[in-house]
């Protein structure tokens, strides 16, 4: 075969890309209902298998009601996509699975109506079935099951024991295949709690059992029985529920199944063969209701807690003879049949004859059949000589009416703790009030409590600055008292007296000098040798040589003098010192001068 | 002060028709009465003196008008009325903000009353009580004292100069600032009067003294606003934002 041209190659691809883009669907949404089976025994169950074809999205509407079948829970949907080519054109298959378990609950032919789906393309129904139940005669030749209730009538709070009795003829004993119990009623009464222990009395051999097919539960053999001239082997499987609220619990009919191996399979030595071939029986009980009654408002003690039942007490402690103060346990056991579990124990500090006794806390432990209070007491004085009976309020249901059950009280020994009255009662530690605090009843004058005007406080925080201002630039307007020049002169007096500390001689007490007068008139010290004293004040006074008699003259002749002598005492060779404080008096003379 | 003379006031006060020169013209003596009244649980006529008490004497020269306003505040505390209460405390504490009694009995009566207490314990509460820990007076004092510190440093460094000198006087502008920050937080308070919203259910702000005027705001109960005028029956008070409305008096205290 030649090869097609390059020019045509393309051909063959795009009529495959057309091909798988664009698949034809299924056209009609379409919705089917059908049944795993047109019979069934009674005490078996049916599966209704709901598709709907051609629809990305479907909801199954609500499962009708029918007198004598009981649904399960809808499951699903699972989801299963086809792709055929049929004459060259690819047919896509979609399709959607719900299904829904049937239980039977009484023989005869039935209808299931039609039950709605939603699709996208509209609401659709699928058609009526009828299937047909029927008893199953030979598995009530050849089972057994009895449900007892142990009352038909039971009081909110009173236990419910329920008692399954099962089992099989004994002849089949060799032929089980497997078990399962049909109760309706386990794990799904409404307003009943139940109650643990379940397993209570069971004696030698326990088993468990399928029970709905999704649990299971614990069952123990009773030994075997003869019912109507057959020998059963019978088991055993108790629950104890507890009502919660008034009104009726519905037990809907329990079945027991039974797979009865009528030929076992063949294996090779690879493990291949037939199957065993078996055969299901089943066998039901009779559907009933237990009433659940109020607890009568009539005569209800203030203390109840809850207690219902017929209840026994007994009460121990683990020491006799104590001190005041030490700690005692009480233990207080409370047995019999009721709801153990379900009330709550007494609080003995609340009780008045306790009164004479710390109670510091309990520990407590529940159980189906009984429950104990562990307490921890301390009698506060040596005047206590029982434990009191610790009370308890219970609903009797036999009697119908409200009782109360008392341990009995205990005697004790308690000796006074030397030199001690005893513990204090505890209401006294804890029981302190809050309360405003007193009047003041003094009388108190304010005092000079009045507050300066706010004005005076304000104007002192603006004028602190606002001087600093002007202190400050009247100051700058001499030069900055920061210059080195400055800080010599203000220096100049501390300098001179260490000066004269440490002078020995005529010239050092006239360096010492003539730093000084340099510092003061912000001259080198060179400037002050040989210098005319008189005149360099007379001119730094802007006084003319004329002028006599001005106040500082004096001071000047004083310093001119002090000059003088120095100077002849250094330059004339003697070389003596002048007293430390005639300087410093000649330095006090410049100062006046105004130098 | 015998039990008879209070007696007899109490009779004066109370039997019909009332006499108002049977009051004290003395604010120390109405004081004494009205301890007795108080002792004697005659809680009208202890708050009716020591309200002439604060009247007498309001510069508490004989009589702190703030023991006044305490023990008002128990009287009201007595009668079931602890938002009352509360109101009058505050008064007291606002003239003795350290006064432990005071605030104890504030707390007791704000938990009392259901309100939530007046020091948190949080952050911004700790920082307001702290601010207003000092009277008026204290106030004032601690800011000159600021300012008189800040005079040395800001005197040192105008004549002197000098670095260090520059440093010891922002030193003094950082004292000088903390130390009158406490009387500029009480700048205003100080003198203004304060309503104190009493009713239970609040108080309701209308925009004329008029029940039917437009009602402005829901004042809480507790809440305190500046009172700026009074009329018989109504108080008009300043809101948040500056906006005035008028409260009826019986849902007000204004000590």
């Amino acid at each position: 075969m030649e090869p097609l041209p390059a020019t045509l190659r393309w051909i063959p691809a795009l009529l495959a890309a057309l091909l798988l883009a664009a698949p034809a669907r299924g056209q009609d949404v379409t919705v089917r209902a059908q049944l795993s089976s047109g019979v069934v025994k009674l005490g078996g169950d049916v599966v209704l298998v709901l598709e709907v074809e051609n629809a990305s999205s479907a909801r199954v509407g609500a499962l009708p009601a029918v007198d004598g079948l009981r649904f399960g829970q809808l499951a699903g949907p699972s989801r299963r996509e086809s792709r055929v080519i049929v004459n060259g054109r690819m047919r896509e298959y979609l399709s959607l699975r719900w299904t829904v378990r049937i239980l039977p609950e009484r023989a005869g032919d039935f209808t299931l109506p039609p039950i709605e789906v939603e699709t996208p393309t509209g609401t659709r129904a699928t058609r009526p079935i009828r299937f047909t139940v029927v008893e199953d005669l030979r598995g009530q030749e050849l089972l057994f099951i009895e449900l007892r209730p142990s009352s038909e009538q039971v009081y909110e709070g009173q236990p419910l024991a329920v008692e399954l009795v099962f089992g099989w003829d004994v002849n089949l004993n060799n032929q089980v295949g497997g078990l399962d119990l049909s109760l309706p009623w386990w794990g799904d009464l409404p307003g009943v709690l139940e109650v643990d222990g379940e397993d209570r009395g069971l004696r030698s051999r326990q088993f468990e059992v399928s029970v709905n097919r999704d649990s299971t539960g614990l069952v123990e053999e009773i030994g075997t029985r003869q019912v109507g001239g057959r020998e059963f082997r019978l088991f055993r499987l108790a629950k104890t529920l507890l009502p919660t609220r008034a009104g009726k619990l519905s037990f809907g009919q329990s079945y027991l199944q039974f797979v009865q191996v009528v030929e076992r399979g063949r294996r090779d030595m690879f493990g291949f063969g037939t199957r065993d071939r078996t055969e299901t029986f089943y066998v039901g009980t009779p559907a009933f209701e237990v009433d659940v009654q109020p607890l009568p408002e009539t005569g209800r003690p203030f203390d109840f807690s809850g207690a219902v039942g017929t209840y026994e007490v007994r009460a121990e402690v683990d020491r006799r003879d104590v001190d005041a103060g030490d700690s005692i346990k009480l233990t207080v056991e409370w047995s019999g049949a009721g709801n153990f579990e379900f009330f709550e124990v007494p609080d003995l500090a609340r009780l008045p004859a306790f009164e004479d006794f710390r109670v510091y806390g309990y520990n407590e432990e529940k159980g189906a059949d009984h429950r104990i209070a562990t307490y921890d007491l301390a009698p506060t004085s040596g005047a206590v000589r029982t434990v009191p009976p610790v009370p308890l309020s219970v609903f009797d249901p036999a009697l119908g009416e409200y009782t109360r059950v008392e341990s009995p009280a205990i005697p004790i020994r308690v000796r006074d703790l030397a030199g001690a009255d005893g513990l204090e009662p505890l209401d006294e530690e804890e029981g302190r009030e809050r309360d405003i605090r007193d009047i003041v009843a003094a009388t108190r004058s304010a005092g000079a409590r009045r507050a300066p005007p706010a004005a005076a406080v304000g104007g002192i925080l603006v004028a602190v600055p606002l001087g600093w201002w002007v202190l400050r630039a009247l100051v700058r307007r001499r030069g900055d008292p920061d210059a080195p020049l400055e800080r010599r002169r203000r220096a100049a007096r501390r300098r001179l007296a260490a000066d004269l500390r440490g002078a020995r001689r005529a010239d050092e007490q006239l360096r010492a000098l003539h730093a000084f007068l340099a510092a003061r008139t912000r001259e080198p010290e060179q400037a002050w040798v040989g210098r005319d004293v008189e005149e360099f004040v007379a001119q730094r006074r802007g006084d003319g040589p004329e002028r006599s008699g001005h106040a500082g003259d004096e001071a000047a002749r004083a310093l001119a003098a002090a000059v003088a002598r120095l100077e002849a005492e250094a330059y004339g060779g003697g070389d003596q010192p002048l007293e430390a404080g005639e300087v410093r008096r000649a330095a006090d003379a410049a100062v006046r001068c105004g130098l | 002060m015998s039990a008879l003379a209070a007696l007899t006031l109490v009779a004066a006060l109370a039997g019909p028709p009332q006499d108002p020169v049977a009051l004290p013209d003395d604010a120390a003596r109405a004081h004494a009465l009205a301890v007795e009244a108080y002792r004697a649980g005659d809680l009208d006529t202890a708050e009716t003196l020591w309200l002439r008490v604060r009247e007498l004497d309001p510069e508490g020269r004989a009589v702190d008008p703030a023991d006044a306003a305490y023990n008002l505040g128990n009287v009201a505390f007595r009668r079931g009325a602890p938002i009352e209460a509360a109101a009058w405390y505050r008064t007291t504490l606002a003239r003795r903000p350290r006064d432990a009694d005071a605030w104890a009995n504030l707390e007791f009566a704000l938990a009392e009353a259901g309100l939530p207490p007046a020091d948190r314990g949080d952050l911004r509460a700790t920082l307001d009580r702290l601010l207003h820990a000092l009277d008026a007076r204290e106030r004032a004092g601690l800011a000159v004292l600021g300012a008189g510190l800040l005079t040395l440093a800001l005197g040192w460094e105008a004549l002197r100069g000098g670095a260090a000198a520059q440093r010891a006087a922002w030193a003094a502008v950082a004292v000088a600032a903390l130390c009158a920050t406490p009387w500029l937080a009480g700048l205003g308070g100080d003198h203004a009067v304060l309503a104190h919203v009493v009713a239970a259910n609040g108080a309701t702000v209308h925009s004329e003294p008029s029940r039917g005027a437009a009602k402005l705001e829901r004042l809480e109960p507790g809440a305190r606003v500046p009172r700026v005028d009074e009329l018989p029956g109504w108080v008009r008070v300043e809101l948040d934002g500056g906006v005035r409305g008028w409260v009826p008096a019986d849902g007000v205290l204004v000590p």
